[in-house]
């Protein structure tokens, strides 16, 4: 079963390396919709500062929910994806594969770059720990969830307006606690239990995500 | 695929009608119980506003008003429908009846619109204490997302064509809906176990004191009766549009 989840993932990693446009794409979405928020709302730090973690929550969220789309979709279309229903491997484990390699190259990069962004907030440094390791727990539970949004909207024409409809409800938690970890920090409280809670929604979709995204893709590929 | 033809495709209804699976039987029985339950519905909805229109005003508290007979019902009701239609949904989805999916498709425009109506007058409740329209509270997040989570399901058929994929895709929304709104309930229970709350939303430690239960809970069967009959309209109408054939009559389809 290893192997397979390898063999999967090498596969993803590789195309996703011969295809850089789409990688970049998100990348270069997250960064220019967090620059361009300073701009709009003024230089005043203090507001940039209270600001920050909600910016950088909801541009992340975008970003991943742009690249959502690629996840099966390239597979869909050159019939790979109904190879891998057909075969015997737990569809199940193809998808955990998947998903653990778009976070790869979609979530992972996003980590990287927040605090750079944050220093444009003048974030203090206790709050760029607790925005990175936030993002860090917060990106898989977004590509696991996107998992199940694309999953459902396999070859749906106006598919980018159904995933959104269906992955945002999902989101709005771990949006909520994230985002929260940073206020939490800054105002004193500290921010021990909100990631704690983002681990927890870690936890839960890791399981129940893939299970979702598998049943959604035997469906849609009836 | 090889075309066999689906079960649900044998059924015909009309004046003289055969349907498998019963919906004959259910779209008649409605059709006798419809009248009896819209009147059952006005009354008790009318009996309650009554009731609480006639306590004492020093037995109420400061924050009730009365549009609080609307909003807690509605958003009572918005959640009862999530539950509901996800039951029918697993339903359908294990046992493999079509019907179901047709009952879960139906519970899922009401409980859109009971879910949009809570929003706005919990608005207008907060909005009537002197608070501002969107207080950011966990409960009015709450029945936002499950505004959404109806908008997809209503819109799952809009965009997809096959009605057998559409019917299932649907019901694994609404099976996700309602674990998602579980989730929500339960956080929001921890979150506001500490402060007093306005209401008595879904969720909520309310500030509303037991003397308003009874006309609040005679408001909430009222609407229950409506949401009931308006589901039911439609599925007969769903019923009707997926299952009659137009022709003359013949053996099997």
């Amino acid at each position: 079963m290893l192997s397979i989840l390898h063999q999967v993932m090498r596969r993803d990693l590789t195309l996703a390396f011969r295809r850089q446009a789409d990688v970049l794409t998100t990348l270069f979405f997250f960064v220019i919709v967090v620059s361009l928020f300073p701009f709009g709302v003024g230089p005043e730090s203090n507001q940039l500062r209270q600001m920050a973690p909600g910016i950088l929550w909801v541009a992340a969220m975008l970003a991943s929910m742009l690249s959502l789309g690629r996840l099966f979709a390239l597979d869909h279309l050159d019939g790979t994806l109904e190879q891998m229903l057909l075969g015997a491997a737990p569809l199940t484990i193809i998808v955990i594969a998947k998903v653990i390699a778009h976070w790869l190259v979609s979530g992972l990069p996003l980590v990287l770059v927040a605090p750079l962004l944050g220093v444009m907030f003048d974030l203090p440094g206790s709050q760029q720990s607790v925005l990175f390791s936030s993002l860090l727990i917060g990106t898989p539970v977004l590509s696991l969830i996107g998992a199940v949004g694309a999953a459902l909207t396999l070859g749906v024409r106006g598919g980018g307006v159904l995933i959104s409809l269906l992955v945002l409800p999902l989101y709005v938690p771990v949006l909520i606690f994230g985002a929260g970890a940073v206020g939490a920090e800054a105002s004193g409280i500290g921010a021990h239990s909100h990631l704690m809670l983002l681990g927890a929604f870690f936890a839960l979709s890791s399981v129940f995500a893939p299970l979702a995204a598998a049943a959604g893709l035997r469906i849609s590929l009836e | 695929m090889i075309a066999l033809p689906a079960r649900d495709s044998v059924a015909r209804l009309g004046v003289v009608g055969t349907l498998r699976f019963s919906g004959r039987n259910t779209y008649l029985w409605c059709g006798r119980a419809l009248p009896w339950a819209v009147r059952a519905g006005l009354f008790f909805f009318l009996v309650g506003i009554g009731y609480a229109a006639m306590l004492p005003a020093e037995r109420i508290q400061a924050e009730f008003k009365m549009i609080a007979l609307l909003h807690v019902p509605l958003s009572w009701l918005a959640v009862l429908l999530c539950i509901s239609m996800a039951f029918w949904a697993a339903l359908g989805i294990v046992l493999e009846r079509p019907l179901a999916f047709l009952l879960a498709q139906a519970s899922a425009p009401t409980g859109g619109m009971f879910a949009f109506l809570a929003l706005v007058s919990g608005g207008a409740w907060s909005r009537a204490l002197g608070g501002p329209w969107w207080t950011g509270e966990i409960r009015q997040v709450a029945e936002l997302v499950l505004l959404i989570w109806y908008l997809a399901i209503v819109g799952i058929p809009v965009f997809v064509d096959r009605h057998r994929i559409a019917d299932r895709l649907a019901a694994l929304i609404a099976v996700i809906a309602m674990a998602s709104v579980s989730v929500l309930y339960f956080l929001g229970q921890w979150i506001e176990s500490g402060s007093r709350s306005v209401g008595r939303g879904f969720g909520g430690v309310g500030a509303v004191n037991d003397v308003l239960l009874p006309p609040i809970g005679l408001c909430a069967l009222g609407l229950w009766f409506y949401a009931t009959v308006v589901i039911a309209m439609r599925y007969r109408c769903s019923l009707l549009q997926r299952y009659t054939t137009v022709g003359p009559e013949r053996g099997t389809n």
